[in-house]
């Protein structure tokens, strides 16, 4: 694990892992959504409408997920000063902003045969479109603070700070009355979801998660070279890439 | 204790080794700022470098200490997040009147809620309520809480395919001074039980 620490190692490294997390996710998001969208019967009440929680629930969770994470390397850049988690966060943070985007949106496309709106000032609807306010903090304070050593420290302490929101999307359903229906899935606990939609639902929540590392992986990677490009062991692949 | 928990803001920790000095406990001090700084006074404690390894009698293992540096932004880091953490939910807590998408049934008939201003209010739709006028756009209905409460619904427009006797649903619009609720739009609520067809009925689906 020290060895990828290092820029050098990094990129050296990781090439395949990028191509199998691509390939892998694909076909995963593929068999999902192709066996969501035509092979499980609709549901009882909202008939086809409802087959857009194989898309919802997954973007939902890793958007979540990805700013858990962004929040984590935060720490760790403030506390032990990895360059590796700078970089992560630039590579994460659009992953993110597009992950919440997707959510809202389908969230709306659902909302709208179901609830009869696409938009009510509902605490969980709320609390995911601050969170793509904070990914769009993130990106733009990256962008405004010109020193880069400054932009990450402030970067990280947003993420963190930020990080409070996450619970409050989490138990928004639970502690309020809101618009959104409850969880269906609980970690440790109960699923209200029927069988036969689980095995499509958690193909494409899986296949969201190995793709997400696979962009992520992929942005850190370009990112590495970007950083480096003065060093003697990037030329080759700079020179590579202009032939 | 909070030192002992890592959460050290002092930036000085003290190790009790079990040994007395003079007939008073001896503690090592780890200095987090000073690293050298540490006073040998009364209590009989003795300066050590803060990464260094620390023998105690106690546990006999040994005990590694974080750098110091690094263990007071840990501490400060965590600090802020958790205090953030606390104010925000206060806040929101404190402010839940607001939050809250709509209001209950109970708290319709209660009269706890404004007459004549624009409101939510949710709840189930009561079996066999539901009644269409001659026009056919005209629709009143119940919502209940299934417990005590309910009150009526004076609706004029086209409802949502989800809307149903049993199931909730959330009505915007203002309350008279009669109790009746005039809605100008009607939002069906689903639950988060995804079935399909063919089995309902046949199986509890909580647990399929």
């Amino acid at each position: 694990m020290h060895r990828l620490a290092s820029p050098q190692h990094f990129f050296l490294d990781t090439k395949m892992w990028v191509v199998w997390l691509y390939v892998v996710g694909i076909i995963g998001l593929l068999v999902g959504s192709i066996w969501g969208l035509a092979f499980v019967p609709p549901e009882r009440f909202q008939g086809d409408s409802f087959r857009i929680i194989f898309v919802h629930v997954p973007v939902a969770i890793f958007a979540q997920i990805v700013y858990i994470s962004l929040a984590i390397a935060g720490g760790v850049h403030l506390v032990w000063k990895l360059r590796m988690a700078d970089v992560y966060m630039a590579a994460a943070t659009p992953v993110g902003f597009w992950l919440t985007a997707l959510a809202l949106g389908s969230g709306m496309m659902w909302g709208i045969p179901t609830w009869g709106t696409p938009w009510e000032w509902d605490a969980r609807i709320v609390s995911t479109f601050f969170l793509l306010i904070l990914f769009l903090g993130l990106i733009v304070l990256r962008q405004v603070i010109p020193n880069p050593a400054r932009a990450t420290t402030a970067l990280s302490i947003l993420a963190i700070v930020g990080a409070i929101n996450i619970p409050i999307i989490k138990y928004s359903v639970v502690w309020f009355n809101t618009l959104h229906q409850p969880a269906s899935i609980e970690l440790f606990g109960d699923i209200s979801i029927h069988t036969i939609y689980r095995i499509p639902l958690f193909t494409n929540i899986a296949s969201v998660f190995i793709l997400t590392a696979g962009i992520i992986l992929a942005n850190m990677r370009y990112l590495t070279i970007e950083r480096n490009a003065s060093k003697t062991w990037v030329q080759p692949w700079i020179q590579g890439r202009d032939q | 204790m909070l030192q002992r928990l890592g959460f050290s803001l002092g930036f000085r920790e003290e190790i009790n080794d079990g040994t007395t000095y003079n007939g008073w406990t001896r503690y090592l001090c780890v200095e987090h700022v000073y690293p050298h700084s540490c006073r040998i006074d009364w209590t009989g404690n003795i300066p050590i470098h803060p990464t260094q390894t620390i023998q105690t009698k106690e546990s006999g293992r040994h005990r590694v200490v974080v750098k110091p540096h690094r263990r007071r932004r840990l501490s400060i880091i965590l600090f802020l997040f958790v205090g953030a953490l606390t104010t925000v939910l206060i806040a929101i807590f404190a402010l839940q009147n607001y939050i809250n998408h709509f209001y209950p049934p109970h708290q319709i008939v209660s009269g706890e809620v404004p007459i004549d201003r624009t409101i939510r209010a949710g709840g189930i739709v009561r079996e066999s309520s539901i009644a269409h006028d001659s026009t056919g756009l005209g629709v009143t209905f119940d919502i209940t809480d299934d417990v005590s409460a309910t009150f009526s619904v004076q609706y004029e427009g086209i409802l949502p395919s989800l809307f149903r006797e049993g199931e909730l649903a959330v009505v915007i619009g203002k309350l008279d001074d009669s109790g009746v609720f005039n809605a100008t739009r009607v939002l069906a609520k689903h639950d988060e039980n995804y079935v399909p067809p063919e089995l309902e009925g046949l199986i509890e689906y909580d647990d399929p």
